[in-house]
């Protein structure tokens, strides 16, 4: 089993909002890992989209990613990835 | 109008969606069943869950369903909020929530799915974020979904054997969605305003509509009244007569025809046509770019020439920095994709090195240090200001742009971002000048039509263009950062950003300072950003005098229809009349009439 770990600070505009939560939702569920997400106090099973967006978490707000399991470093890597590409988003 | 046809009675409401609509009344009533905590016993729970299953796996796939018809008529905000509620729906917090109240309360599927979702929404709505709290709306709507297939309503949509104008208290975007639109004239409701979800989804499916009808109305009026509404002024009309029945009938005919026409005609024709107002005038419209796959789209969809070629997507998370000839083969690889697919212009205006800010570059910390130290990176070391600290990256670039040139037939402007004063602009220019020199002197044949131009993006270089008009080819607008250095509102700060409008006063009168003293010195202007991109700001910003509008590939099939709606004497009184404008709301009722 393993652990990894990373902390990433959310640069698209609008934040954690309908999309960008779509899309890490659709990326985590790529992965047999159980994935956390925390932002401040809060914390969300990346699986679950409502919770997800129950983060509020706004630009410029640092997420805690933290997955568990066979692919963790793979899927820890490719949710940086996704956040830092500002989630594909325009300007 | 026929003369011999009464002006019939209309009552003002407001407008929606536009278009004439004439027909019979269907009045369609929500089936607000209150779903009770109707408990099952321990046997039923088994074929309870099963039945749970059956209509999640329905409506998710009706979803599925919206969200690719939506994305396919262009309405991408609203695929979203329907892919976002097909997610909501397997949700594994809130499906194991569901199943407890079913397993261990005994509630039936709807009454669980019904409270966990009431709560789940509760919740989004308590947090301090406005645009957040909505979706909180959607979770209703999806579980909303599910509980109609539960409660063994079938149809989800009301069924129609002719076409009808819908009249509804309200609509949710899925009601407004799942519209046959075929047999959908138009649509009344009493609430709802022009912004709302379900309005711009009838404006996606060309829908009539009119919202802020009497709620009253609801009971004076009868299923098969004949109705007229005019969702382009806001007029609802009843007591219609023949002669006035069969002018309605005729109008709303010919508009049909025409949109169906529009429609077909849009699609092929502005991929092959450079674009202009209805009268001909033509107005450029440009793409931004960012890698060789947008340049390909940006060629097919008829863009007219790269407005925006951002170079920093070929630097990207880099630890190191690209050399020279690492650059040049990136560039060339780039112009091509564009040219080989392009047929309308080969211009391509390329930005140099636009890093800092909210672009952090690892390959930048080891020669100016972590950019992200900075108290005020928006504020700090950026675009021209690392040019000019680290002169030698930017003489690198230049020479990569220019060598690229040379091996593909496009014609290459160049622009340097986060222009503030003249002196940077000069400075950027010797430089300019003195790899030209370098390249032509190691037997290098340059281009002579290259131009040389400058992104406005700061409030100073707006005020001082007049003065820089003097020293450049042409003037870019970063409309994004200038609303942001100028309205002193963090682009990125969700606090603040939904405190001003898409467009301020202040803004557009700062654009058309800069718009005029580019017109005076006979100097070209263009604006790239999200402005330029809305089908009714971009064609107005060509009636301030903009030349060129550059813009994100999708939208460019759009923009060019929206101008060419009408003569550019309509898009130059729109921009003086936005330019009187006193505040935000004012301008967006300028824009929407």
């Amino acid at each position: 089993m393993t652990v990894a770990e990373t902390r990433v600070v959310i640069l698209n505009k609008v934040g954690l909002h309908a999309r960008p939560a779509r899309l890490l939702v659709q990326t985590a569920a790529q992965f047999q890992s159980y994935i956390q997400v925390h932002a401040g106090d809060k914390s969300a099973n990346a699986r679950s989209i409502i919770g997800i967006l129950k983060l509020g978490a706004a630009s410029g707000d640092t997420l805690h990613i933290h997955a568990e399991g066979e692919d963790a470093e793979e899927a820890v890597k490719r949710l940086t990835e996704l956040v830092q590409r500002k989630f594909d988003e325009e300007e | 109008m026929q003369p011999e046809i009464q002006i019939p009675v209309a009552t003002p409401v407001i407008a929606i969606s536009p278009g004439i609509a004439i027909g019979p009344v269907f009045l369609h009533r929500m089936s607000k069943k209150a779903t009770t905590a109707k408990k099952i016993s321990t046997e039923q729970i088994e074929a309870e869950l099963k039945r749970l299953q059956s209509a999640l796996v329905t409506a998710t796939q009706e979803l599925a369903d919206l969200s690719e018809r939506m994305a396919r008529m262009g309405g991408r905000n609203e695929a979203d909020i329907f892919a976002a509620q097909q997610l909501m729906l397997e949700d594994p917090d809130l499906l194991t929530e569901v199943h407890e109240r079913i397993t261990q309360k005994h509630y039936t599927a709807a009454a669980a799915l019904q409270e966990v979702a009431e709560q789940q929404a509760q919740e989004l709505e308590m947090l301090d974020n406005a645009t957040l709290a909505t979706r909180g709306t959607d979770i209703k709507d999806a579980a909303a979904r599910v509980i109609r297939y539960l409660e063994g309503e079938e149809r989800t949509r009301p069924a129609f054997s002719h076409p009808v104008i819908l009249v509804a208290h309200d609509l949710t975007p899925s009601d407004t969605a799942n519209l046959d639109h075929r047999y959908i004239l138009g649509i009344c409701t009493v609430t709802g305003g022009f912004t709302t979800h379900a309005a711009i989804i009838a404006r996606t499916l060309e829908i009539s509509a009119i919202a802020g009808i009497d709620p009253q109305l609801l009971d004076e009026l009868q299923d098969g009244e004949q109705i007229a509404i005019d969702g382009t002024q806001g007029f609802l009309y009843r007591h219609l007569d023949d002669g006035q029945q069969r002018m309605f009938s005729r109008t709303m005919q010919q508009q049909q025809e025409q949109r169906t026409i529009t429609r077909i005609q849009n699609e092929t024709r502005w991929r092959s046509c450079p674009a202009s107002s209805a009268d001909g005038i033509a107005v450029k419209v440009f793409a931004n770019v960012g890698d060789g796959e947008s340049a390909r789209t940006a060629g097919e969809v008829g863009a007219e020439g790269i407005g925006l070629l951002r170079t920093e997507l070929l630097f990207g998370d880099r630890p190191t920095f690209p050399d020279e000839q690492e650059q040049f083969e990136s560039y060339v690889a780039l112009f091509r994709a564009f040219t080989e697919h392009a047929t309308l212009g080969k211009t391509i205006v390329t930005r140099t090195l636009d890093a800092g800010a909210d672009k952090p570059f690892p390959a930048l910390e080891p020669l100016i240090g972590a950019l992200n130290d900075e108290a005020n990176p928006a504020l700090g070391l950026r675009g021209v200001r690392i040019h000019l600290v680290r002169e030698e990256l930017l003489r690198q670039q230049l020479r990569a742009l220019l060598r690229a040139s040379t091996q593909t037939d496009i014609h290459l402007h160049i622009m340097f971002p986060m222009i503030a004063t003249l002196e940077e602009v000069r400075r950027v220019r010797a430089i300019y000048s003195s790899v030209c020199r370098e390249l032509t002197n190691a037997g290098l044949t340059l281009a002579t039509d290259t131009q040389i131009g400058i992104m406005i993006e700061t409030p100073a270089a707006a005020f001082m263009a007049d003065v820089l008009a003097r020293e450049v080819d042409f003037f870019s607008i970063g409309a994004n950062d200038l609303f942001q250095y100028t309205m002193a509102a963090d682009r990125t700060n969700s606090r603040v950003t939904s405190m001003f409008g898409t467009l301020e006063p202040a803004v557009w009168r700062l654009i058309a300072h800069v718009v005029q003293a580019g017109i005076t010195h006979g100097k070209t202007v263009s604006v790239c950003g999200e402005l330029a991109a809305d089908p009714r700001i971009g064609p107005a910003l060509a009636g301030l005098g903009v030349q060129e509008l550059s813009m994100n590939p999708p939208a460019i099939v759009r923009v060019k229809a929206a101008l060419h709606s009408h003569p550019m004497a309509y898009w130059q009184n729109l921009a003086r009349e936005l330019l009187k404008a006193e505040t935000a709301d004012d301008m967006q009722r300028l824009l929407h009439s």
